[in-house]
This record gives structure tokens, sequence and C-alpha cells, in this order.
């Protein structure tokens, strides 16, 4: 097995300009039971960022009210800081519901995203505040919404020679938010559904709602055609159903089934909007 | 009287919490190899050939097929028809063909992969439905292993005059027993004696099949258990495989093997519970009282029959559950499927009977228009009741007072009627509370205790101290703890001086296997008799002298050591015949009721339980908090059968083969549980003790069900209550 230590970002992603079949390596959790699984093996190769860490585990609040969190920042740095508390509670939410202690503390946010699970408990609070990714390489760095990120099954749009450094969180306006992870148990599971909401106190802004779930389609999924029905006011039953329907394409798994995936989220969803 | 309420810590936890306790998997020998099993990937068919690949051959590769083995080639059982290796037939995915061993464990890997096999491939029968409408034949003409039937009165005749009929059939899947520390086996020669370390419940059943497969006289075998994490039955029967194997290749390479599982694959292809299938008519007389039943339990026993004749046997004793019934007609049919073999796993047999027993009579009651309990009180065994094999229940059946208080001091007849009136006012969320009631009989079913001829007992060490000698495993239930406990008790010395010795089946007693609540019941009896029978020889060598330490120098100093081993004696008023299954099928039964309180949320149709209710009578409790653990764990893996397992089997083959996939409640699940133990004494098993390690295995399944009637207003006639199936039922029956 290969693996490759840079000692810095720059020094990194030189390295991947020349080697893009190396597979980034954070925190290993959801990468390491691939290889225990012979999905991966002694055969890929990997460049270990564990040294990127102080360079790119910070949170920082910038005056625009954007928050930016560096791609190694570990989920639970993201459960213990004071500023996501306060004023991203749907990340907080979905930050404590990853996992357990044990990969909380060695998972990161960067890998998270690039993972590219439709599972994934951070991400769909991430699609409703809106966030963008900073994609570094050797001699460029681009911004790219994380709404566009996806392209398919566990495939993004990250070029091999690139990294996630940077994800840039946009305040939500005040409002109703909901974080909800319907998983098999309490602790360590993987999520069947999981959806954060938002829905704006003054519902004539410009962008009054904002719906995204994980686990209901092939890429972690913002339903941009609920949104639609809920601004137009068309929330009876059988207008989110088929709002939501053509949103979202669940699966028969080892996990749970289509229709219960389809029927409690339009339950969950529907509790929400409903809710006065 | 003040020394009895003093806590008896675990004597394990010290090495268990400083992580010096030695797994298997923690030993490492010089020299030693890793051993593989090469697998069949079909689920049916023949093979033909074998072969490895010329590349492979000459890298000190050690590779063992049939036709190494000297001795027979089966795996003894209680009927011995599983094949060590197969030489022609495949009839399950995973079905062991032949093995590896070698120092490089990635090598292994390698081999593995570019195995070649010649294996023609037949049609498989992967469900008991299946197999029972002879989709294929697998086995015999009807693809039945073996059936047995238990008799009382006539239930022909009083189920046609009956008032009320009721028949349902109920369904159960398997169950993987998930103990934390995977199946694993290190096997050496010394001073030709083969030397087998591993994770077992049962040394001599190991010894035994040692002896068979081999061809090797005991006197040549040596096992000895290590440190076992856990086991709930699925260390019963498999390791007797398993070191077969390590054995079979540490003779050939003439160098220690070690066999570790792999989580996936010990998922996969070791045992689970039987799935079963379970048709039961009732038939009532009009104020409810039960006067005939015919049941018929069939169980999958997977692709090869091993020890289950004795689960069905169990399953079928359990199928009336805790109700007298005059007229009874049992029948158990053993049925084969192209699925690993089923095997022991904690209530063997019976948490299948007690689910299916339990929710029909409570969904009788509400067919006839009475409460839950009402029809329960009518018709449960209470003293000198007669169960369907004939056998007195004797005196000490406190059933009926146990479901006074836990009525009583649960306020179930309340909550019932509360949860009615909240339920149709309420569209968001629904409640229900379910009661079930159950036994467990004590100990090997019928003669098996008389055949196990148990022996355990001590010894007088020179230094003054005691060793205890006996075979059974603490595999994390803490055996070791309650011997100690009973012996201090009966010789009135501290623990401190008492310790149990290490088990070598050369040297120790054979004291039967570590299963069916027998540990403290049989073996626990046999070391309290030796304990007393040491104070007596004592107390005679030194009539005058009190204190123990001086008056076992007295002895140490006259005769040298002394070891006292107890023979089992069944009591002689208690019999069973195993062709009529009439008599005393156990010698106690240890009796539980369990209250489920439970909340629906109409939105997710995840069931939460809010509280748990738990009465047992497990006789005199020797060590609580053990006792409590026990039934605390036992309890969660109810649940989970109840709630959360769903073993995915497709063609054969396990498909969430994982911790990830594979759904356990965890401690974040556990409900407030609140344990009571009733105050009894049975004139069998030591200060009066019975047996409990299965017993709350096989509550939780029918209690939560009958909750879920309540809540959901649904008859359920199977288990796992996933969210996705409740969901489903609700949406059919809302439609």
């Amino acid at each position: 097995m290969k693996v490759f230590i840079p000692k810095s970002l720059q020094e990194a992603v030189s390295f991947l300009k020349e080697n893009q079949n190396f597979i980034p390596f954070a925190g290993g959790t959801d990468l390491m039971p691939l290889l225990a699984k012979g999905v991966l093996s002694k055969k890929n190769s990997f460049i270990d960022l564990n040294n990127l860490t102080e360079e790119l585990s910070f949170i920082n609040l910038q005056e625009d009210g954007n928050l930016w969190i560096g791609s190694l920042a570990t989920i639970r740095k993201l459960c213990e800081n004071h500023i996501i508390a306060e004023h991203f509670p749907l990340i907080a939410a979905s930050a404590i519901n990853i996992g357990s202690v044990q990969i909380r503390n060695l998972a990161t946010i960067g890998g998270n995203i690039a993972n590219a699970s439709p599972a994934a408990d951070l991400i769909p609070a991430l699609l409703v505040h809106d966030s963008s990714l900073i994609l570094t390489s050797d001699k460029k760095t681009r911004q790219i919404d994380l709404k566009d990120y996806y392209v398919s099954y566990k495939r993004t749009s990250r070029k091999p020679y690139e990294l996630i450094t940077g994800i840039i969180v946009k305040p939500l306006e005040q409002g109703r938010i909901l974080f909800r992870k319907i998983g098999n148990r309490k602790n360590l599971s993987l999520s069947k559904i999981v959806v954060s909401s938002y829905i704006a106190k003054e519902f004539e802004t410009k962008d009054p709602c904002r719906f995204a779930a994980g686990s209901v389609k092939e890429i972690p999924a913002r339903l941009f055609n609920l949104e639609e029905s809920v601004i137009n006011r068309r929330i009876s039953e059988s207008e989110l159903r088929n709002a939501l329907l053509r949103d979202i394409s669940p699966i028969n798994d080892v996990r749970s089934t289509c229709i219960y995936r389809t029927e409690v989220l339009l339950r969950v969803i529907r509790k929400f909007i409903e809710w006065k | 009287m003040k020394k009895d309420k003093k806590i008896f810590h675990r004597v394990d936890a010290d090495e268990k919490l400083r992580g010096k306790a030695l797994f298997v998997d923690d030993i490492y020998m010089p020299d030693m190899l890793y051993g593989r099993i090469v697998r069949s990937p079909i689920t049916r068919g023949i093979l033909n050939k074998i072969s490895i690949p010329e590349q492979y051959k000459k890298k000190d590769l050690v590779f063992v097929t049939y036709k190494d083995i000297p001795g027979k080639n089966c795996v003894s059982s209680v009927e011995s028809d599983l094949p060590i290796l197969t030489e022609r037939e495949i009839r399950y995915k995973g079905q062991a063909i032949a093995l590896i061993a070698h120092k490089d464990r990635e090598f292994l890997e390698d081999v593995l992969a570019s195995l070649e096999l010649s294996i023609e491939r037949l049609p498989a029968c992967t469900d008991m439905v299946d197999s029972l409408n002879k989709k294929e034949i697998l086995v015999n003409k009807d693809n039945i292993f073996r059936r047995l039937r238990i008799k009382k009165g006539n239930a022909d005749k009083f189920l046609k005059e009956s008032y009320f009929k009721s028949e349902r059939i109920y369904r159960t899947p398997h169950q993987e027993h998930l103990y934390l520390e995977t199946q694993g086996m290190i096997g050496y020669m010394e001073n030709g004696v083969l030397n087998i370390k591993g994770s077992m419940q049962c040394p001599f059943y190991v010894v035994e099949a040692l002896e068979l497969g081999l061809g090797i006289s005991r006197k040549r075998i040596s096992v000895q258990p290590t440190t076992t994490g856990g086991a709930f039955g699925g260390k019963e029967d498999f390791p007797s495989l398993l070191a077969l194997h390590a054995a079979l290749l540490t003779m050939k390479a003439g160098k220690p093997v070690k066999m570790i599982l792999e989580r996936g694959e010990d998922i996969a292809f070791t045992t689970k519970r039987h799935p079963s299938l379970i048709k039961q008519e009732l038939g009532f007389y009009k104020e409810g009282k039960l006067v005939a039943a015919r049941v018929k339990v069939i169980l999958d026993a997977g692709a090869y029959e091993t020890l289950s004749k004795v689960v069905l046997s169990r399953s079928i004793l359990h199928a009336m559950g805790v109700y007298e019934c005059d007229n009874v007609v049992i029948d158990g049919e053993l049925v084969c499927t192209n699925t690993p073999p089923s095997g022991a796993f904690r209530g063997f047999g019976a948490p299948q009977s007690m689910f299916a027993i339990e929710s029909h009579i409570d969904e009788i009651s509400s067919k006839l228009k009475m409460n839950p309990v009402d029809i329960r009180r009518i018709n449960i065994i209470k003293p000198q009741s007669i169960l369907c094999t004939g056998q007195n229940i004797g005196n000490e059946c406190i059933l009926p007072e146990m479901l006074n208080d836990a009525l009583k001091e649960t306020r179930y007849i309340t909550k019932y009627e509360k949860n009615n009136i909240f339920n149709s006012k309420n569209r968001e969320m629904k409640k229900g509370i379910g009661i079930s009631l159950f036994m467990h009989g004590n100990g090997f079913t019928g003669n098996g205790e008389r055949i196990l001829s148990s022996r355990a007992g001590l010894t007088l060490k020179a230094n003054g101290s005691i060793e205890l000698l006996f075979s059974n495993i603490d595999m994390g239930q803490g055996c070791n703890t309650v011997m100690i406990q009973i012996a201090s008790k009966a010789l009135q010395i501290p623990p401190e001086n008492i310790y149990v010795g290490k088990i070598d089946t050369l040297s120790t007693p054979d004291s039967g296997p570590t299963v069916a609540s027998r540990t403290t019941l049989i073996i626990g009896d046999l070391i309290y008799k030796a304990s007393k029978k040491l104070k007596r020889i004592l107390q005679k060598s030194s009539p005058r002298e009190d204190d123990f330490n001086k008056k076992a120098g007295k002895y140490i100093s006259e005769h040298g050591e002394l070891t006292i081993i107890e023979d089992y004696r069944h009591p002689e008023e208690l019999s069973f015949d195993d062709e009529t299954y009439q008599g005393e099928a156990y010698r106690s039964y240890s009796l539980g009721c369990n209250i489920a309180e439970i909340e629906v949320q109409l939105d997710t149709f995840q069931i939460d339980i809010r509280k748990f209710h738990a009465y047992y009578d497990i006789g005199t409790v020797i060590n609580k908090p053990l006792s409590e653990g026990q039934i605390r764990g036992g309890i969660m893996q109810g649940i989970g059968y109840a709630m959360y397992e769903n073993l995915i089997f497709e063609n054969g083959v396990v498909r969430n083969n994982s911790m990830t996939d594979y759904i356990v409640p965890t401690a974040m699940d556990m409900p407030q549980i609140n344990v009571k133990f009733m105050k009894n004494k049975s004139n069998y098993g030591p200060y009066g003790a019975k047996g409990l390690g299965e017993l709350p295995m096989n509550g939780p399944p029918a209690a939560i069900n009958n909750a879920l009637r309540q809540a959901l207003g649904i008859d359920f006639h199977s288990i796992p209550f996933l969210p996705e199936r409740i969901l489903e039922v609700w949406m059919k029956k809302n439609e």
C-alpha cells in the first residue's frame, strides 16, 4: 500500500497534480471499513492529509455573516463550537447525530462531503444553508455551490487533483428549522431518512423556505419542487406528495424501503409545514 | 446473616477491565500459521474438484481436504450429520470445502481468491416454505429431518365441541448472536498431545468431536477454553467444527495454527436461532377456559440436522406457554433448507413458542371481549397444575401471585383503560400496554441430565486455599463468581480463599456443557455438596477446632491435599419417557411476567418503549447484581429480536453480515427497565435457586406485540416489528 504524507497543503496539491490516483485520506472513518470489506485494498494508494489539520480545521465567522469551515475540522469540533451552536443550529444538530463518539472524534466535515454518501447526515443541513465548497488544486482555487457538487451516486465534480479545503456556510434569516434523522436505532446508525428544513418567519422574502434530505435518492437532495410548492402555498397532502415525488427517488435496500422513505419524509415535512 | 448481604463483585472484573484477560486472538505462538476455510460459493450442488493454481503450490501452503481426515468425516452432535469438510454434496453457501494455512495472512487472501473449484450447481430451497412444499427434495422423502409429538387428552374431540375456536400461524426469523468476540481457535501439538485453545461454551463437546473426527483417544487431546467474550449459545455447537479445522491444519502442518473468523464471515456462516413456523388451533369454552389445542411447530434446521432435535423438543414442550389445557396435541417438525445449520441460541426453541402462544391468547381475549388479564387468570398454571406431558407443576408455582403483583404495581388495568381513551382522541401518537407471561424449563430436557452425569468438585490445596473444579465457562454471565459465592457460603470462608481452576479437559472433571440455564442449578449444587462434604471431613479430623484455616492446616499436614468430586444424581422422583414425551420434562420451571408500555408516533412508526416491567421467579437469587445484569441484557436481546434484528437471507446468502447493517439495540436504545424478583424457593438447586440465563429472552416479543395490539389495533403474527412493516400494515388498515 502506498501512502504519501504531505507536510503542507501546497505539497499536497503539487503531489496530487502528478499522482491523481491517490485517494485523499482524512479521518478515515469511511475508508477504513472499505479497506476491511475489500472494496479498497493494499493495491490502492492514499494521500494522508492529517499533517494539514492545523492549516485546515478553522471555524471562522466572517463579517458578512458567512461561516468558513476548514475541511479537516472534525465533526467533534463542529459539535463543540459555540458559534455553530448559537448561529447554525441545523449544523450542530446534524453533527451530533453522526455515527458515534469515536467516529465524531476522527471524521471530518470535508470527508463527509467528499465521501458523497446519499445518507450523509451533515449534507442536508449544509444544503439548506446554501453552502459552497472551496476546491484547491496546484495553481488554482475555485468555488462551487454544494447543490451542484454531486453528480450521481458517489460521484462528485471534484477533479482527482483537487482537494476540498473549505466550506462556506451562509446564515439563515429568522425562521423555523427542522432537523430529523431517522435511523434504525438511537445511536451508531446510518440514516434511513435524514432531513433538514427551514421556513422564514417573513414568508414574503425572496427565499422563504429550503428543504433538503438524505437517503431518498442517489445523491443528497435539495427538494426544489417541494420548495416551489410551499412558496406557491400549495400545501395540501396531495400537492406536497406530488412535489416531493418529483424530488426524490428512494430505493429498497437493507436499511429501509421505498415506501417508508417516501411516506415518513412526507409526514415529517407536513408536520413541520403545518406547525403553527 | 450480615455476610449474606455483602455484594460479591465479579471475580473476573479486574482482569477484564484492565485488559489483562487473554482472548484466543491475543495468543501468539512461535512459528504460528493462520488458517482459513475455503467455503462453497454456491447454495447447493456437487463438488467435483478443487485445485490450487501452480504458482501457490510450493510456497509452504498447507492444504487440507476431506482426504486428510483420519477419523469419521462428521461433527459429533445429537445427530452427527454435518461433515467436517464436504466430500461431494454441498448444502449451503459457505459450507467448508477445504482448509488452508500459511504464516502470511494476506497470502491466504490471494489463494482464496484464486482457487479453482469445479462445482455442479443444483436448484435449492432456501426458505422453509419452499422446503415444506417440496420444491426440491434435499433430504429424506419430504425434506423433514425429524418429527416429535406430545399428546394429552383428546384435542380433536374437544376442538370440535368448543364454543370458540381460533386458528393462527406465527413466524419468527433467524437471529444472530453477535457475541463481541468472534469465533476463534488455536491448535498445536505438544508431546504427542493435541492442544486446542479457543472461545467456547462446551469444552467436552469439542473433545468428543475431535475424538470422532480425528480417530484419536481423548487421552491425547487437551482442550483449554480461553477467556470467552460472549456466546449466547453460539459457542455451544460451532466451536466443535472450528476446533476440528484447526486440528486438521496443525496436524498436517506440524506447526501451531490459529483460526479467527472475521465478523462478516462469522455472521454469514455460523449458527443462528432457528426460524419457526407455528400453527395453533385453540378451542375455548364460553367463559374463556382453554379446553383444547392443536399445535404444529416447524423449525428450520438449516442444511444439516446437528442438534436441532433437542431444540425442537424444547419448542414443543414450551408450545402451550404457561397455560393448562386438558386436551392437547403438539406436533414438531424439523425441516431442511439450504442455509447454514441453525444452532443453539439463548432460549433454545422456547422464545419462538412463547411469542406465538402469548400473542395468540392476547388476540383471542379481544375476540372474546375479555380483557387480556382475565383470559390469563382463568387459564394459567397454578399450584398442582398438570402440564401437557402429565407433569405436575407442584406447589412452588407462584405464577398467579406474580401476575397479581405485576398488575397491581404497574397499575396495568388503569393504564390499559386510559390508553384506550387516549387513543380514541389522539391522531398523532398511540399508546399501548402489553403483557406476557412465560416460563423456561431448567436444565437439560427429560433424561438429558441423567445422561450427562456431570461431575464437579474442589481441591483443598496445600496452602489452605480452595480450587474449584468444573468445566463450565464464564463467558460473561458470571458463573465463576457464583460458584465461588456458593462455596464460600457453604464452607463459611471468605471468597478470597477460593478460586476457579483453569480448565483443561485432560484433568478437569466433565461437568457438562454451559447451556440450558443449568450452570448455577446443576453445577452449583455439585459445588455446594462438595463444599459440605469437605466441611464434614475437616470437622471430623479436628472436632474441637472452629477456625477453618487451622482445621485445613491440620488435615493437610496429616493427609496432604484433598480433592472431592461430586457425581450428579438425578432426583429419583423425576422420570421422563423419550418416546411418548410423558413425565417430568424439567425438574423446575422459572417463571416471568413482562409488561411493556409503548408509544408509537404516527409519522415515523417507530416503537418507543417508555417503560418495561419485568417480574421473575428464579427461586432463590444467589447474586442479585449479576442476575439483574443478565436480565437486563436478556430483555435487550429479546427487544432486539422483537423490534430490530432482521437477518436478510437472499437465496441462502446473508446480505447484511456486518455490524453496520445487522441492527441490534445499543445502550442508548435501552428503555427504563424495572426488575423484580419474586420470593420463592425451589426444591432443586443450591439454596433453592432455579435457572435464569435463558428466561429473559422469552418474554419481550409477545409483550411488545400485545402493546402494539392496543396501540394500533393490529395483530402481528411475526417478528420483527420494523417501522417499515408497521407503516405498511397501518396504511392498509386505514386506507
